[in-house]
């Protein structure tokens, strides 16, 4: 069983190069701002600033593409509602069925707020690997501390759990080819047919997977880990004059995005 | 928290998000209608505190692989696990802890449509609760049923509850 995991596509860019703290705030205030005001003036900006990022960061066409595919059907939705019952005078009518001009506008509207908003996220997955995302969020929610939340056990949570994936779809694999051995079919049938026979991999999973943190907490204690204690980086998170600057940039175009 | 919660927690976040990748597979872990199969895991919470941190995590990491919508889908998908897989945690181990998290997403990923899209809101939540509640009813109740039978092959901590055979037989000696 084969599949990308990650959206991350590796690569040296400007952008990849970003810390990746900078990288999340950006992002996140443009997405917050994409949201705040709602003109065709503002979307135009986000709309390029979130272009001039992909074309920066170097990623194949492609690869967003992909990314786009599961809003498509959205897409379709949004328009058939808006076009269907947004108010405002029609340009079709076809008995009772009222297309309305505004309702295209809206839709159209929607839909364009919605692909920058998925170009925009795209870009700091794209771009930024689990790992740095992950530091990076632990960084910036270390307020959250002060209300006895355990960032950096969560983070550290994050950071094994993401090592765990490949290893848990092995066992996955491994358990099929051992059941199929013994007759399992896991193709033949009905949804419930199928899904009853997914039982005797899930129990075998779950106890080889609990066995195996088991294993991993009483490795971690044998080498002295303390939950709560402070902990020391390999690589620890550095910030540049380019993340001040890329800050500031995109600061000063939600100022312009929101006043325009 | 303890080092084994937290090694546990982990487990329970990656099992999370590999079934939400299989499922995202065939084109079915997000937007309108969907079945993620792996909020079949959800009855875990009832039982098991490492479960409620780390399915929470799940869906901020699956969000986070997986989501078009990626940064503002991780702290959405995350509080909703969250809000979720704590109230299952009050109620236990029961069928009716399964309605939590379809009512819970149903509400919450509707006001998230409703917000971005504009799409009806109650119509939103309606089909979102339905995809969750095949999932939950199908998967999560199998998923249940195991816990509540085989839970201390697992070693899940947990509600001790009475062994009503082993009473019995004692009775009979």
């Amino acid at each position: 069983m084969r599949m990308a995991i990650a959206q991350y596509y590796p690569r040296a860019s400007p952008i990849h190069r970003l810390d990746p703290r900078c990288k999340v705030v950006a992002v996140a205030a443009l997405v917050v701002g994409l949201f705040l005001r709602s003109s065709f003036a503002a979307l135009a900006v986000y709309g390029l600033v979130a272009v001039a990022g992909l074309l920066l960061s170097g990623v194949p066409l492609g690869w967003v593409a992909r990314g786009l595919r599961p809003v498509v059907w959205l897409l379709v939705l949004t328009f058939v509602v808006q076009l269907l019952f947004a108010p405002g005078p029609a340009f079709y009518t076809l008995g009772p069925l009222h297309l309305s001009l505004r309702g295209l506008a809206i839709a159209g509207y929607l839909s364009l707020r919605l692909v920058v908003l998925v170009v925009a996220s795209l870009l700091l997955t794209l771009t930024t690997p689990p790992i740095a995302l992950t530091d990076a969020l632990a960084w910036l929610s270390r307020p959250l501390r002060r209300l006895r939340v355990p960032t950096e056990e969560l983070a550290l949570m994050v950071t094994i759990a993401l090592r765990f994936i490949p290893t848990l779809m092995q066992e996955i694999d491994t358990i099929m080819k051992a059941q199929r051995a013994r007759g399992a079919s896991f193709t033949r049938g009905g949804p419930l047919r199928r899904a009853r026979a997914l039982v005797p991999v899930l129990v075998p999973l779950f106890i080889l997977s609990f066995r195996r943190a088991d294993e991993l907490a009483l490795a971690m204690e044998a080498r002295c880990y303390l939950p709560g204690a402070p902990r020391t980086r390999l690589h620890p998170l550095h910030a540049h004059r380019r993340d001040a600057v890329v800050l500031v940039l995109v600061a000063a175009l939600v100022v312009l995005a929101e006043l325009i | 928290m303890t080092t084994r919660l937290l090694a546990r927690g982990s487990v329970y976040a990656a099992a999370y998000v590999v079934l939400t990748l299989l499922s995202g597979a065939f084109g079915l872990a997000s937007g309108e209608v969907q079945f993620r199969i792996s909020e079949a895991l959800l009855p875990f919470a009832c039982v098991d505190p490492a479960a409620v941190v780390g399915l929470t995590l799940g869906t901020a990491i699956a969000n986070g692989l997986a989501s078009p919508m990626g940064l503002a889908d991780v702290v959405a998908g995350a509080l909703l696990t969250l809000t979720a897989a704590l109230l299952m945690w009050r109620i236990g181990p029961r069928v009716v802890a399964l309605a939590a998290p379809v009512v819970v997403n149903g509400l919450g990923v509707g006001a998230e449509l409703a917000l971005i899209l504009h799409l009806p809101f109650w119509p939103s939540v309606g089909l979102v609760a339905l995809g969750e509640a095949v999932v939950l009813f199908t998967g999560g109740l199998l998923v249940l049923s195991l816990i509540r039978r085989h839970g201390a092959l697992l070693g899940l901590p947990g509600r001790p509850r009475p062994d009503v055979r082993a009473i019995s037989r004692q009775d009979e000696r």
